[in-house]
């Protein structure tokens, strides 16, 4: 019996995670005289163990409409919503544009199986590129009274597809 | 390559004024119905996302196509802030705290309501929020539907299958 291996989806939000964790760790968010690390996840709605500044990211939806007039080929492509989160208007403008400078050349895509050995480290091949369209890139107003996960609220989509 | 020599007879220096406002008289039909077919998409993606039954449909009928100054719009914001003022919470979703959470706060009272003929508990039974005197505290965060994202990462199909669909 095998062991089921990830599908599309959690392939693509994990290989995203991943690309942004890597870039995300030789940063720092300076915010009121104090140094923040920032806090990158999987996830529609917020969890408790968030902390800002933080950028969220899942895959929506998919669509495969058909390439060519009588043809079965489909173009594939996902859109991917990622949240960014921050202390203040000028964090959140910075984190924006820092996400749509480092997505715009695509990331790489991987194929992962579960580790039975190490579970928090699925194994992992390379499985193509995915290449980068800006969907929407807006800033959301929760109001000022809102929860401070969405005091400063930047939202931008994506629509990716994946050369092999 | 051979040159192609075509010569038009009968409409003289109106050619060229016919031409465009031909071309004009396409462009504003193809806007139109790229409008309207949005339209019918961002419903489909609204209800496609409803997850409880007994839905009013209201969100998704008031988003519809409108003529604006400079061609056609979908989803009239001022209309959507009045008939459906939780299309944006329920597009973006929202903290579970966020004080702004539809349909109404202490802060807010004059929001208050109930469920029908029942204390109002969790509203999992699809009853409808009316009249009442009880405010609502939310304790779980609205998730995000992205319908407008949605509908927006199929702009492409619809330009392009109406464009190849609508002529004079």
């Amino acid at each position: 019996m095998t062991v089921l291996t990830w599908q599309i989806r959690k392939n693509l939000e994990n290989s995203l995670l991943e690309f942004l964790q890597d870039l995300a760790d030789d940063i720092t968010v300076f915010y009121k005289g104090t140094n923040h690390s920032l806090d990158v996840r999987v996830g529609r709605t917020i969890r408790d163990d968030w902390k800002l500044p933080n950028i969220s990211l899942y895959l929506d939806t998919r669509t495969a409409p058909r390439g060519f007039i009588g043809n079965n080929r489909r173009l594939v492509s996902y859109l991917m919503i990622i949240d960014v989160r921050a202390f203040d208007d000028g964090t959140r403008s910075d984190l924006a544009e820092w996400v749509t400078e480092v997505i715009n050349n695509g990331f790489a895509v991987y194929d992962y199986q579960p580790n039975t050995g190490d579970p928090d480290n699925p194994i992992k091949t390379l499985f193509g590129r995915a290449s980068v369209v800006f969907v929407n890139d807006t800033i959301l107003n929760s109001g000022t009274d809102a929860n401070a996960f969405d005091k400063h609220r930047h939202n931008i989509s994506i629509s990716v597809t994946i050369a092999i | 390559m051979p040159k192609v020599r075509v010569s038009i007879s009968g409409l003289g220096k109106d050619f060229i004024r016919i031409q465009a406002s031909t071309i004009q008289a396409l462009a504003e039909k193809q806007v139109e119905e790229i409008a309207r077919e949005t339209e019918i998409v961002i419903r489909q993606k609204i209800r496609e996302r409803i997850e409880r039954e007994g839905s009013t449909d209201n969100l998704a009928t008031s988003f519809f196509a409108v003529p604006i100054v400079n061609g056609w719009g979908v989803g009239d914001i001022d209309y959507l802030n009045t008939h459906a003022k939780y299309w944006y919470w329920q597009n973006f979703g929202q903290a579970q705290t966020g004080r702004t959470i539809p349909p109404s706060t202490a802060e807010f009272p004059r929001n208050r309501g109930s469920f029908a003929g029942s204390p109002p508990e969790s509203g999992g039974g699809n009853q409808r929020w009316g009249k009442g005197k009880y405010p609502i505290y939310p304790k779980k965060a609205i998730e995000a539907k992205n319908y407008i994202q949605a509908t927006i990462n199929e702009i492409n199909q619809i330009v392009s299958s109406v464009v190849r669909r609508i002529t004079l």
